[in-house]
């Protein structure tokens, strides 16, 4: 949910005059004529990293925690948390190597730019057949715009994107494509944008029905991926079943990964439960991102006897704003002295040290891991109860109430209310509210659950509250502090309106150059800091689990850009294997009490980098 | 005895009263529960991080109702609220003549204590005076157990009480007035009763996130309908009666009628249904907190705590105490009902197998 209401403000910015041309300009053009003089590109000398000793084969039993609604990726209630297993299958034109982050080949062999900014072309893998064996042709790549396109699919976000962002699909032969864009882009935000996955126009006999939110819904996609929806039973399992003969083996990059034959996602609705289930051996492996899970449940003699087996790596994926968002719109927070006082109040510090353990990391800025449109002298404000009180005395609370908090002049405690999004987070903003008692702020805490929560603060019903948004390799700021935001049901959620910051954004959006692109990133982070709006919480960069010794890591772990090494909660790299005869070693072990060497594994190669 | 005790009530009452004190359990748990109320009423005395009492520089102060005093008040470098536990340690290591005594379980139910090596839940320890440990944010258990009985105590005799008020004046009024009134109320309450409550109150509280008031509320909105039907029909048999018929023609009011001559009169059945009525509440709102749409965290509440217990098997000590706790204090009040209904029991000879 939050991911498509920050798709939708990056969609919003790109609306243009081009809009009306595009509606009478058909989607393909069969016969155009491919410009000559590309430059194509293929990436395909980058480094491999998957372990060659995988072994093919296997069952993967893993749970969810909830039956998804639908088994289709658009439309209503298709944004759940099992999307993520339909779209990890769902392929694209390019990857992304999780190493080097340079484009790698999926569906397109190779690609090229156009001269315009706003083209790129791609040369389609001829071997790619969807699960069902028919063959993925440019055809499904048009049949796909005009899918998106279709009011029928229930869709407005991608009705827009695909007329107003995406310009369209030319096709130059059955295997040679280009995509636009409606405006220009720099090279690496245009592949981003016109990286998309074709629909399979067989399937849907080259149209979409007005009933197809109905009738698709428990039609499942054929996939171009590894995996494809099996077996499934409403509301107990799903199962994704390996497709057979798999033409992505033919490409390099997929080579060694997807080992296992199936996956089995059970539906348990309980996690600790679920914990329950794995300890007793019906699932094979756990995501353990809590501290609470990885230090105080994954332990005792499952662990110790080495029969289940930990491993944590800290990786380098970006990490999105999170932390303290104040209400610029609650006239107490319009003071700069309270924002600022408020800053030094919050001890994200001792939040992660005693209730994350000391896992979870201070995030410094508005984002990390962006590389270098990071600016990484910025520091995130220290918990300081001097500099807090003092903040507050500049804003005219000199006083202290009977009750030990804050009071101005007019008798104004100095209070906030702090909105947060899951009772899991009880433990942390408790740390938060105790802390800044000293500093003489009361902070009320006001549990909102969920897509309510999510919904009252887009409508800036809030005072302050805790919150992470995703991100992408690249930060957006407009979404965020553009004035043009400054408005109910964005996500500037803090009503932030400034006319320099609004020409830095601007100026960020239109940039082609990328090291004076980075530099604007910079000045814009150094006012979000200044400004004392958005308070840096802390970050998860890394990726943990504990598994049954048969199931095999490769041997450091992951790469950088690994953010699940066994892939628990979603499509990931398919880097892991199961090895059957450790599996039945490890059965009879258990019942003749044979033991094994302990295994936990910590991998902090990436955590320094910046 | 039981008379000098009682001297105005009526001799039937004080010889239903002698019956409940005859039947043991009920009035022994009667007895201790008045008395954990009663206590957890002065909770701030004996379960707080504040003293009781502090001597400090010839002057005595009482810190646990008064306002704040920070730490600058004793002395020391800073300006939020003084640390009691670390005063009194200091007070001992100077030896200055002052002093500070402290409650027998020195802390709140809010405040975290993070003093040991390794993350919470911390296990019972006396010498920390964690007797019964810490939950997993490093609150201590026992605080939380003694605030949030006194919470759900005061929750049920308030929700019970508004809901009896309501209750019983709609149910009598439908069984005093009859006719047209008594055939739409009877509707009105059918329809009411239809809607599923527990779904309705959870919608509301995660859409208002309502305080402690407000909740109460809800649950009151919901939780009158059970009473009127017994009343209606009590007032309906009591109505036709000749000391009504007496007071009717004597002039008296409705309002005087309903609640001074019929009430007394239909008294057993709230007095039965009452402490059922008690366990319910509790129950209540012990689930709503377990499911998270209870009362605003960080509110102490057992509810809460099974939820930390349920997630944390290992940490037995919160499950245990809390368990414990609820087990007792629901079987001691279901204990006092079955002792009031059997000792309001007309038939003296029945026995409750």
């Amino acid at each position: 949910m939050i991911n498509q209401t920050q798709q939708r403000c990056r969609a919003i910015t790109i609306r243009s005059l081009v809009f009306l041309l595009m509606l009478i300009t058909p989607v393909s053009v069969l016969g155009a004529e491919l410009p000559e003089n590309l430059n194509w590109i293929s990436n395909n000398e980058e480094p491999l990293f998957a372990d060659p000793q995988a072994k093919q084969g296997g069952i993967y039993r893993l749970y969810i925690e909830s039956f998804p609604l639908t088994m289709r990726t658009v439309g209503p209630d298709s944004n759940g948390s099992f999307r993520g297993w339909l779209l990890g299958n769902a392929m694209s034109l390019v990857d992304m190597h999780p190493d080097t982050r340079k484009r790698t080949p999926a569906l397109a062999t190779a690609w090229a730019y156009g001269d315009d900014n706003k083209t790129v072309y791609f040369k389609l893998d001829k071997r790619a057949r969807w699960s069902d064996g028919e063959p993925c042709t440019a055809a499904d790549f048009t049949f796909m715009i005009e899918m998106m396109r279709s009011k029928n699919i229930t869709a407005p976000w991608y009705n827009d994107f695909y007329t107003n962002t995406i310009a369209g699909v030319t096709v130059y032969d059955d295997y040679t494509i280009s995509v636009q864009t409606v405006t220009e882009h720099n090279p690496e935000e245009l592949i981003d944008y016109v990286n998309l996955g074709p629909a399979p126009r067989h399937f849907y006999n080259g149209s979409i029905p007005e009933d197809y939110v109905k009738r698709y819904n428990w039609r499942p996609e054929p996939t171009l991926g590894p995996y494809h929806v099996g077996d499934f039973k409403k509301g107990k399992y799903v199962t994704l079943e390996k497709t057979e003969n798999w033409w992505g083996y033919a490409n390099r990059y997929y080579q060694h990964r997807y080992n296992v034959e199936a996956i089995i996602l059970n539906v348990i609705r309980d996690n600790d439960i679920a914990l329950k289930h794995f300890h007793k051996g019906d699932l094979d492996s756990f995501p353990m991102l809590f501290p609470s899970l990885w230090h105080n449940k994954a332990k005792g003699e499952l662990y110790d006897k080495g029969y289940i087996r930990k491993a944590w790596l800290f990786n380098q994926t970006p990490q999105g704003a999170g932390g303290i968002w104040l209400n610029l719109n609650v006239p107490l927070l319009q003071d700069i002295n309270v924002r600022q006082g408020i800053a030094h109040s919050l001890n994200f510090d001792k939040m992660i040290e005693q209730v994350l353990m000391g896992d979870y990391v201070r995030m410094q800025n508005f984002g990390s891991g962006h590389g270098k449109y990071d600016d990484p002298s910025i520091r995130a404000p220290k918990y300081d109860i001097e500099k807090a009180i003092s903040s507050f005395e500049a804003a005219g609370f000199t006083t202290l109430g009977p009750d030990g908090i804050r009071v101005n002049s007019d008798n104004q405690r100095l209070s906030i209310e702090l909105t947060y999004l899951t009772a899991m987070h009880n433990p942390r903003v408790v740390v938060l509210k105790e802390e800044a008692k000293k500093c003489g702020l009361d902070i009320e805490l006001k549990l909102i659950d969920g897509a309510t929560g999510f919904k009252a603060l887009l409508e800036k019903n809030f005072q302050a509250t805790l919150l992470s948004m995703s991100s992408s390799l690249i930060p957006h700021y407009w979404e965020y502090f553009h004035s043009a935001n400054a408005k109910t049901q964005t996500n500037n959620f803090t009503g932030y309106k400034d006319e320099e910051m609004d020409k830095l954004i601007d100026a960020y959006d239109d940039e082609f150059d990328i090291d004076v692109k980075a530099s604007l990133s910079h000045q814009i982070e150094q006012k979000i800091h200044d400004s004392y709006t958005v308070i840096p919480g802390y970050a998860v960069p890394f990726s943990r689990a504990a598994y049954w010794r048969w199931v095999r890591l490769p041997e450091n772990l992951g790469p950088a850009l690994s953010d699940d090494i066994t892939d628990a909660a979603g499509m990931g790299y398919g880097l892991f294997w199961i090895d059957k005869e450790m599996q039945e070693e490890t059965h009879k072990a258990m019942k003749s009490g044979k033991v094994f060497k302990p295994v936990t594994t910590v991998d902090k190669r990436f955590l320094d980098v910046p | 005895m039981a008379r000098s005790f009682f001297p105005q009530m009526n001799p039937v009452t004080v010889k239903k009263l002698r019956r409940f004190r005859s039947i043991k359990r009920a009035f022994y748990s009667a007895l201790i529960l008045f008395f954990l109320v009663i206590l957890s009423l002065f909770a701030e005395l004996l379960v707080n991080s504040r003293a009781v009492v502090v001597w400090y520089d010839g002057a005595l102060s009482f810190p646990t109702y008064s306002a704040v005093r920070t730490g600058a008040d004793f002395g020391l470098d800073y300006q939020y609220e003084v640390n009691y536990r670390e005063l009194q340690q200091l007070f001992q290591k100077q030896n200055q003549g002052n002093w500070l005594i402290m409650p027998p379980v020195p802390y709140n139910p809010y405040e975290q204590d993070f003093s040991a090596e390794n993350s919470p839940p911390h296990p019972p320890s006396v010498a920390k005076k964690h007797y019964l440990g810490t939950d997993v944010s490093g609150r201590d258990i026992l605080a939380r157990l003694v605030y949030g009985f006194r919470i759900a105590i005061g929750f049920a005799f308030m929700t019970m009480f508004l809901c009896f008020l309501i209750g019983v004046s709609f149910g009598s009024m439908m069984g005093y007035y009859g006719g047209r009134f008594d055939i739409i109320s009877q509707r009105f309450i059918e329809i009411w009763s239809m809607v599923p409550t527990l779904y309705v109150i959870m919608i509301m509280v995660s859409v208002i996130r309502p305080n402690f008031m407000l909740f109460v509320g809800i649950n009151v909105l919901f939780g009158w309908i059970g009473m009127t039907w017994y009343m209606r029909t009590m007032t309906y048999r009591e109505k036709s009666r000749e000391y009504v018929l007496a007071a009717q023609a004597q002039g008296a009011s409705t309002f005087r009628i309903i609640f001074h001559h019929i009430l007394p009169n239909t008294m057993v059945m709230i007095v039965t249904l009452a402490p059922f009525a008690i366990v319910g509440n509790i129950t209540q709102l012990t689930a709503l907190d377990f499911l998270g749409l209870g009362l605003m965290p960080p509110t102490p509440s057992w509810g809460e705590l099974l939820q930390q217990g349920k997630s944390n098997m290992e940490a037995y000590w919160i499950l245990g105490s809390v368990v414990s706790a609820i087990v007792l204090v629901l079987t001691m009040v279901t204990f006092i009902g079955e002792g009031i209904r059997e000792a309001f029991d007309p038939r003296q000879h029945t026995r409750y197998i």
